[in-house]
């Protein structure tokens, strides 16, 4: 990366502990207390590993990362660059070699850099790569490569449940083309009804990786919320018709109830319950979401169980017919429909908590509050308010602050300390505005 | 008249939650329109809910204050009203059916309990997002129309893709259907669905009369049209019509941007409902004036209502905003180009087209059965219908999830570079980063940023010309992270 080069050399003239690469950061003179500098050495050798993998940017010197974890990638919903607004004149600032001037900073106020200074080009829409790094390996790729590339395994067995729910409705459909028999066509119509939301949860997985761009400014993570999201509608919708179907069964006198599908339900039990076992990890109600793709695949494997309940459901209705049971059918689809309503029901809420900018709760909440307290015990803060949090994708936390501070302190070094104190927990994104208290 | 007294929410317990909201000044809604309206704006929008809801759910609180904020919003009312009739006539189908024995009946009747579902979700939506933010919703419950919007959205969706899968069953093997009270039942459902039409329609046609603003609407020859055209349009996906404004006036050159963000300051201090073409006049014509000849100055009244106050009458803002969005559209729209589809009440109006279009089909393919025994006539007729659904909704799917993955306004998209030079020529700016600009709700348009300041430049006027260029391009609350370079 040419342009590391002149940052390096003016950055001899610094007060400030150097790495071996160009990431340095500066000593704080506010430190708050019991904060140790140990954890933002440790940060920017990160920083400097994923440099030497294939990092797409490299920080700018005198625009550096303090220890932000957004930067380098770690558990960032988007490990990659994040494309941001970064204005022209700053581009230019940093492409041509700028005369030292700009950056003969040798105030004793340190310079905050919070966030890593990306190539970003704001007036076009081109992709990344005419910055002559390629971003991300994948960005150019379309959707089917990106699919069967072998990345995320979760992505490899949703797709191999997709494959095999729709092998399956086919063979049947044609079957039951063939044969005559509508029950298998709808059956066949039926089981693959929940394919659909199956490949849009496919699709977010794969496409939430890309970076964020320039109407996009946060990255596509949320796409996994929002597929997740979809999954727990239709669920409850899946639930609402069972009910509904169950009625049905009530009114009618005669159970229309085929028993040539017993074959289908059982291996449509099969295919879910293999759908269960490769997202095994994910199988509980209650789920603690801390990544984005959480969402996601507790949401698939949610479906994929309670599609099991339900061919479970109609098996055990039909057996219980055989057995002579009245009303079998509508007691097993109510039945399953309860369940599925309640297995269904905290990931709706967890999902649309977040989609609706909701604070972080729990544990998070308790971390953020400690924090606004440990602000508002700052020298010099007269007051803080306004502290408003929102999870971008479950771990991401974003949020804007506006504090009073006494006139003539010292602002930027409040700035980095309340910075420090916000990233230790993971807020990401953080905007301080800061008022003069008369 | 007894008003209740308005509890402060300075006093709730402070050591034990952030004060993350200033108190904000209470609004004084005095004004025309009666004081019964006033009274329940009083109570409604004074009284925040969030502390005894979040500590102990009051049965009654809970179910009360729906009930109220229904019955004194013109909108909600009407929909409410609607809804009252959707469940009777749905109550009057189950007994029926059950009596008679007839599965159509009774599926039909489940039919309007999906409807009647989604229209009370709706409502309630509407209802929580007017109220104030708390410790768990920092930015308020705004996000709650538009996840109802996307809610109805798929949930049409896959209504209609089930209807598609079923009838394409029945072509292969078509029942036996019996016609006779099925046909009376589904003209009596198209004319309640009819009237549920004009109760969301109607909305548009008042304001629209009395509105008096200045620039042109290509919408007013679209009032006169009829259903069908409607329908029409509803495929073609313009929503211009359909009962929910979706402004995309081509862009007046912003000069007259500034008005909008006057607009913001004046609806917390002003009755918007009744006075509405006064105030729109006196907010178009001030914006006009004091944008044109002081821009600075401009800033200037905007810091008064600068950053604490521009969070606390965000909800203000949009309080007034969500039903009478029509009428602050024309404000606005002279200087913005907004995009302000309301989700809620789009979603809701297109569950109900959808019922109306289900209740022609099934009229259609029964005259056709009974008169031409062309029994393939009620699945055609139903995918047909189906597909018009699946088309309709698909404008309200794409823009409820483009809100919600914080996507830039398509609005704001377009001119963002123009207003990102602007600030960057702003004295005292070296840079800017991180521009994050989103919509909470069709209404609101979230933005932080930061801004890389020259040393020795005055932070204040700095912030107040920043603030005032992005409050030109659309950014309602804007946060501003300063640092000194």
């Amino acid at each position: 990366m040419a342009w590391k080069d002149p940052g390096r050399e003016t950055m001899e003239g610094r007060a400030a502990e150097s790495s071996s690469s160009a990431v340095t950061f500066v000593s704080l003179p506010l430190t708050p207390p019991g904060k140790q500098k140990q954890p933002v050495v440790d940060r920017s050798q990160e920083a400097t590993s994923t440099a030497a993998k294939n990092l797409e940017y490299s920080p700018h010197p005198s625009l550096l990362a303090n220890g932000f974890p957004g930067g380098s990638g770690n558990a960032a919903p988007s490990p990659g660059a994040q494309f941001q607004f970064v204005s022209e004149k700053q581009q230019s600032r940093i492409l041509s070699a700028y005369p030292a001037s700009h950056l003969s900073r040798t105030t004793p106020s340190p310079v905050i850099r919070y966030s890593v200074v990306r190539n970003a080009v704001p007036t076009s829409g081109r992709s990344q790569s005419e910055d002559g790094k390629n971003f991300r390996k994948n960005s150019g790729d379309g959707f089917m490569p990106r699919v069967l590339r072998p990345g995320n395994r979760f992505t490899k067995r949703v797709l191999v449940l997709i494959v095999l729910n729709l092998a399956y409705s086919a063979t049947e459909l044609i079957i039951g083309l063939f044969t005559r028999r509508i029950g298998l066509v709808s059956d066949a119509f039926h089981l693959s009804f929940g394919c659909g939301v199956l490949s849009f949860s496919l699709f977010a997985m794969t496409w939430a990786d890309q970076p964020p761009d320039k109407v996009y400014t946060y990255g596509h993570g949320r796409l996994e919320v929002l597929a997740g999201f979809t999954n727990a509608l239709f669920l409850l919708f899946l639930s609402f018709s069972l009910a509904v179907e169950a009625l049905h069964a009530f009114v009618q006198d005669e159970s229309e109830h085929k028993h040539y599908l017993i074959v289908s339900a059982v291996s449509n039990l099969l295919v879910n319950l293999l759908g269960v076992w490769f997202f095994r990890s994910y199988a509980r109600i209650n789920f603690a979401y801390r990544k984005a793709q959480d969402i996601n695949l507790h949401s698939i494997c949610l479906h994929v169980l309670s599609d099991s309940f339900r061919s479970a459901g109609v098996i055990l209705a039909s057996w219980l017919l055989s057995l002579g049971v009245t009303y079998a059918e509508t007691l097993c689809l109510g039945l399953v429909s309860i369940t599925i309503f309640y297995t269904a029901m905290p990931l709706f809420l967890a999902s649309g908590g977040v989609l609706s900018q909701m604070a972080p709760s729990g544990t998070t909440a308790a971390a953020l509050d400690k924090c606004l307290r440990q602000v508002r015990m700052l020298d010099d803060v007269v007051q803080c308010y306004n502290a408003r949090f929102w999870d971008f994708v479950p771990g991401s936390i974003v949020g804007t602050l506006l504090m009073q501070v006494r006139k003539g302190a010292d602002e930027q070094s409040i700035l980095q300390t309340v910075h420090g104190i916000y990233n230790d927990i993971g807020v990401k994104d953080l905007t301080v505005e800061i008022e003069t208290y008369e | 008249m007894a008003q209740r007294p308005v509890p402060l929410r300075v006093t709730v317990p402070a050591p034990v939650l952030p004060l993350h909201r200033t108190p904000r000044p209470a609004t004084r809604k005095k004004g025309a329109a009666g004081a019964v309206r006033a009274m329940f704006r009083n109570v409604i929008g004074d009284q925040q809910l969030s502390p005894h809801v979040s500590n102990a759910p009051n049965l009654s609180a809970l179910v009360k204050s729906p009930l109220q904020f229904i019955m004194s919003d013109a909108k909600a009312r009407k929909i409410g009203m609607f809804l009252l009739l959707s469940t009777v006539f749905m109550v009057v189908e189950f007994v029926y059916g059950f009596h008679s024995n007839s599965l159509g009946l009774v599926s039909d009747a489940c039919h309007m309990l999906f409807d009647c579902a989604a229209l009370a979700i709706g409502l309630y939506a509407s209802y929580i997002s007017k109220l104030q933010a708390n410790s768990r919703f920092n930015y308020g419950y705004g996000r709650f129309e538009v996840i109802s919007g996307y809610m109805n959205a798929v949930f049409l969706i896959l209504v209609a893709s089930l209807i598609v899968l079923e009838s394409l069953e029945r072509i292969l093997d078509p029942p036996e259907i019996t016609t006779e009270s099925l046909l009376a039942v589904s003209i009596m459902g198209f004319l309640v669905n009819v009237v549920g039409l004009t109760f969301f329609h109607e909305h548009h046609h008042h304001h629209h009369s009395g509105g008096s603003c200045g620039h042109s609407h290509s919408h007013s020859k679209k009032d006169l049209k009829s259903l069908a055209g409607i329908t029409l349009r509803a495929k073609g996906g313009d929503y211009t019509v359909l009962g929910v404004e979706d402004h995309h006036h081509h862009e007046h050159d912003h000069q007259n941007s500034s008005a909008q963000a006057h607009h913001g300051h004046v609806h917390t201090t002003q009755e918007h409902g009744a006075g509405f073409g006064h105030g729109h006049l006196d907010d178009v014509h001030h914006g006009h004036l004091d944008d044109v000849h002081h821009r600075h100055q401009l800033g200037g009244i905007h810091h008064n209502h600068g950053s604490p106050c521009s969070h606390g009458h965000d909800h203000g803002h949009g309080h007034d905003h969500e039903y009478n969005h029509d009428h602050a559209d024309h404000g606005h729209d002279d200087e913005v180009e907004h995009d302000h589809t309301d989700h809620n009440m789009q979603g809701m109006f297109l569950h109900i087209l959808a019922d109306t279009l289900g209740s022609i089909g099934v009229v259609v393919s029964t005259l056709l059965i009974q008169y031409q025994g062309w029994y393939f006539a009620d699945p055609v007729c139903s995918i047909f219908i189906s597909a018009l659904i699946i088309a309709s909704v698909i404008p309200l799917v794409k823009g409820s999830a483009e809100m919600l993955l914080q996507r830039m306004p398509r609005s704001t998209e377009s001119r963002i570079q123009r207003y990102m030079k602007q600030v960057e020529a702003i004295d005292g700016v070296w840079s800017y980063q991180d521009l994050h600009v989103w919509n909470f709700t069709n209404a609101e348009i979230i933005g932080s940023l930061h801004v890389l300041a020259t040393r020795g430049a005055d932070r204040e006027q700095l912030r107040v010309a920043v603030s005032g260029v992005l409050k030109k391009a659309g950014i309602t609350d804007l946060s501003l992270q300063f640092e000194t370079v």
